[in-house]
C-alpha cells in the first residue's frame, strides 16, 4: 500500500515543477529528529527554493514504511528524485554536506 | 600487497553504509533504531547517561554487524566486534588482550600498514581502502578488505577499521588467474606451433613455386623441341620431295645424255662413249652433292666450278698443256634445276675448251664470268685458245648437250663468239631462277 502511494507521489512530483522529492524518517519529536525537520525546512526555503516535495514519516506512528525502505535509524533523509537514490543519516546540521550529498550522483552520507 | 583502487561495488556500498551509520552514531545524531519488530529509542534523561546509553546501543549495533570492526590506538585494540574476532578465529577478549593487532596480519604486511597508519596520523595522503593478508589463529592465511578512518575515541584520536573477509573471492581470482595463465600458455604454444606450421608451409610453397618454374621451363624447352622437330620433319619432307625431284631430273638428264650419245654411237667406240657418259654423270653427281649439302637451297655456281675445275685438270694426261681456270667472277646463285643445267653446261664448255682450244700449246687460260643484264643472267666461258673457224658449227656431243640443256631447261640461248680464242655465251631469263618457277 505504502509503495503504491510512494510511486503516485513520485509520479506527481516528477510531473510537477518539483526538482527534488525528499523523504525524511523521524522518531516523533526526539531531539535529532526535530533538528533534522528544522534543518530540512531551512534548506528547502534557502538552497532548494521551494523546488522540492517533502514527505515526513514518523516511525513512532508507523515504522512499516521505514522497513520497506531499509531505514535502520532515524533521522534518515532519502533523496527519492532525481535518481539515483541518496541516503543521509543524522540531524542534517552540516548544511553544506547535506547540500553536497543532495546534489551528488548517489550513495550514503 | 597492492593497494585496491577498485573494490567490489556491492562490497564498497556496504562498507560505506556501515561507515555512514557509525559516523552518525558517533556524532550522536541518531534518535532511534528501527528493527523488524520495534523501534528502539536512544533517548536518555541525562547527557551522561544518554552518552552511556548511546555507546551501549552503538556497541550493540556494531556487535550485530556482519562486518568485522576494530578500533585501535597505535594498533593497540580498544574495541573489536564478534565478527572481527571470528574472522581471525579468536574471541574478542583474546584480541583485546593483544599488545598489537598487527599480530593478526601477515608479517610481510605489517610495515606497509604501519606506514599507512603513520601517514594518516600526520594528515598525509594514504590509502583508506586496501586489501591485505591476515593470519588466523590456526595459522591459515586469509585475505581482507579494509576501510580505515580516524575517529575520536574516549576523547583521543583512534583508528577505526571495517574489515571483510575476501579470501573466497581472492581464491576465485587466483583460480581465474591460474586458468588465464594456463590458457595464455596454451595460446602461446598453439601460436608457436602455428608459426612453425606457417614457416613449413611457406617453405613448401617456395619449393612448389620452384618446382612449377622448373616445370614451366622444361615445358617451354619441350615445346621448343617439339616445334623444332615439327620444322625438321617439314623440312625433311620438303627435302625428300626435292630429292625425289632432283633424282627424277638427274635421271632425265642422264637419259638425255645417253640419247645424245646413242645418236652419235656410229662416230665413236662404245668405250669412248661410255667414258664420256661416265665423266658427264660424274659432273651431275658433283652438282647433286653440292645441292644436297645445301639442302637444295639456291646454290652458287662458283662452288660447282671449283669442284669441276679441279676434277677436269686432274684428268689431264702427260704432255697436256697447263691450263688456268679463273672463275672468281662466276658467282651466280641459282635454284636446283637451273643450277644443275648450268653446271652441266659449264662442265661441257670447260671440257670442250680443254679438249679443243689448246692444241700444241704449253699453257692455256679459261675464264668464266657471270653477271646480270636487264632481265637475263649471262654466263660466259672464254678461252685464249685457237678459236674456231668462221662459219663452223658446233657439232660435238658436248656442244649438243649444251644447246639442248640451254634450250629446254634454261629457256635461253647459246652463242659462240670469236675473241682471243673462243667465247661461249649463255643467256637465260632471270624468271627461270625466280622463286616459284617450275622446278
Amino acid at each position: 500500500m505504502h509503495e503504491e502511494r510512494a510511486r503516485e507521489r513520485i509520479s506527481k512530483a516528477v510531473g510537477s515543477e518539483a526538482s527534488y522529492v525528499l523523504w525524511l524518517f523521524v522518531a516523533g519529536d526526539e531531539g535529532n529528529s526535530r533538528r533534522a525537520r528544522e534543518n530540512l525546512m531551512r534548506l528547502c526555503e534557502g538552497c532548494l527554493q521551494g523546488r522540492s516535495e517533502i514527505v515526513i514519516y514518523d516511525v513512532l506512528k508507523d515504522f512499516q514504511p521505514a522497513l520497506e525502505h531499509r531505514v535502520l535509524v532515524t533521522p534518515t533523509l532519502i533523496r527519492v528524485w532525481p535518481l539515483p537514490r541518496v541516503t543521509i543519516l543524522g540531524n542534517l546540521s552540516d548544511i553544506a554536506k547535506v547540500v553536497a550529498a543532495l546534489r551528488s550522483d548517489g550513495g550514503k552520507r | 600487497m597492492t593497494e585496491t583502487p577498485r573494490l567490489d561495488p556491492l562490497l564498497q556500498a556496504r562498507l560505506e553504509e556501515s561507515d555512514a551509520l557509525l559516523q552518525a552514531l558517533y556524532r550522536g545524531e541518531v534518535d532511534a533504531v528501527v528493527s523488524d519488530t520495534a523501534v528502539w529509542l536512544l533517548r536518555a534523561q541525562q547527557a551522561e547517561s544518554a552518552l552511556l546509553a548511546s555507546e551501549a546501543r552503538f556497541r550493540d549495533l556494531v556487535e550485530g554487524s556482519i562486518q568485522g570492526v576494530i578500533v585501535h590506538r597505535h594498533f593497540r585494540p580498544l574495541f573489536v566486534n564478534s565478527a572481527y574476532a571470528m574472522l581471525f578465529g579468536y574471541t574478542t577478549a583474546e584480541i583485546l588482550a593483544m599488545g598489537s593487532n598487527l599480530e593478526l596480519l601477515a608479517p610481510h604486511e605489517r610495515a606497509r600498514l604501519q606506514a599507512y597508519h603513520e601517514a594518516h596520523l600526520r594528515g598525509e595522503a594514504a590509502p583508506a581502502y586496501y586489501e591485505c593478508q591476515g593470519v588466523r589463529k590456526d595459522g591459515v592465511p586469509i585475505w581482507l578488505e579494509m576501510r580505515v578512518r580516524l575517529i575520536d575515541w574516549d576523547g583521543a584520536s583512534a583508528t577505526q577499521a571495517v574489515v571483510v573477509d575476501v579470501t573466497a573471492r581472492k581464491r576465485a581470482e587466483e583460480q581465474v588467474q591460474r586458468a588465464c595463465e594456463v590458457l595464455e600458455q596454451q595460446v602461446r604454444e598453439r601460436t608457436a606451433a602455428l608459426e612453425q606450421t606457417n614457416v613449413e608451409l611457406r617453405m613448401e610453397i617456395a619449393e612448389r613455386r620452384r618446382g612449377e618454374t622448373t616445370l614451366a621451363q622444361r615445358n617451354q624447352e619441350l615445346m621448343a623441341l617439339y616445334e623444332r622437330v615439327k620444322r625438321d620433319r617439314a623440312l625433311k619432307a620438303t627435302l625428300l620431295k626435292e630429292l625425289n625431284h632432283r633424282v627424277r631430273n638427274n635421271l632425265s638428264a642422264v637419259i638425255g645424255i645417253l640419247e645424245v650419245e646413242r645418236e652419235r654411237a656410229h662416230l665413236r667406240t662404245a668405250d669412248e662413249a661410255l667414258a664420256a657418259c661416265a665423266a658427264r654423270l660424274k659432273s651431275i653427281a658433283h652438282a647433286h652433292d653440292i645441292l644436297a649439302s645445301g639442302d637444295f637451297a639456291p646454290t652458287d655456281l662458283r662452288d660447282f666450278i671449283g669442284v669441276v675445275a679441279g676434277a677436269t685438270l686432274g684428268q689431264e694426261g702427260t704432255g697436256a698443256p697447263h691450263i688456268d681456270i679463273a672463275f672468281d667472277q662466276a658467282s651466280l646463285k641459282l635454284p636446283p634445276k637451273p643450277f644443275l643445267a648450268l653446271a652441266c653446261i659449264t662442265n661441257e664448255l670447260i671440257l670442250n675448251a680443254v679438249k679443243h682450244a689448246f692444241h700444241g700449246r704449253a699453257r692455256g687460260q679459261i675464264e668464266i664470268r657471270a653477271w646480270e643484264e636487264a632481265d637475263q643472267y649471262i654466263l660466259e666461258v672464254r678461252d685464249d685458245g685457237i678459236g674456231f673457224a668462221a662459219g663452223a658449227e658446233a657439232v660435238g656431243t658436248g656442244l649438243e648437250i649444251v644447246a639442248t640443256l640451254c634450250g629446254t631447261d634454261l629457256r635461253g640461248d647459246c652463242r659462240f663468239l670469236r675473241g682471243d680464242g673462243t667465247i661461249a655465251r649463255i643467256a637465260f631469263p632471270k624468271a627461270i631462277a625466280a622463286p616459284g618457277a617450275a622446278p
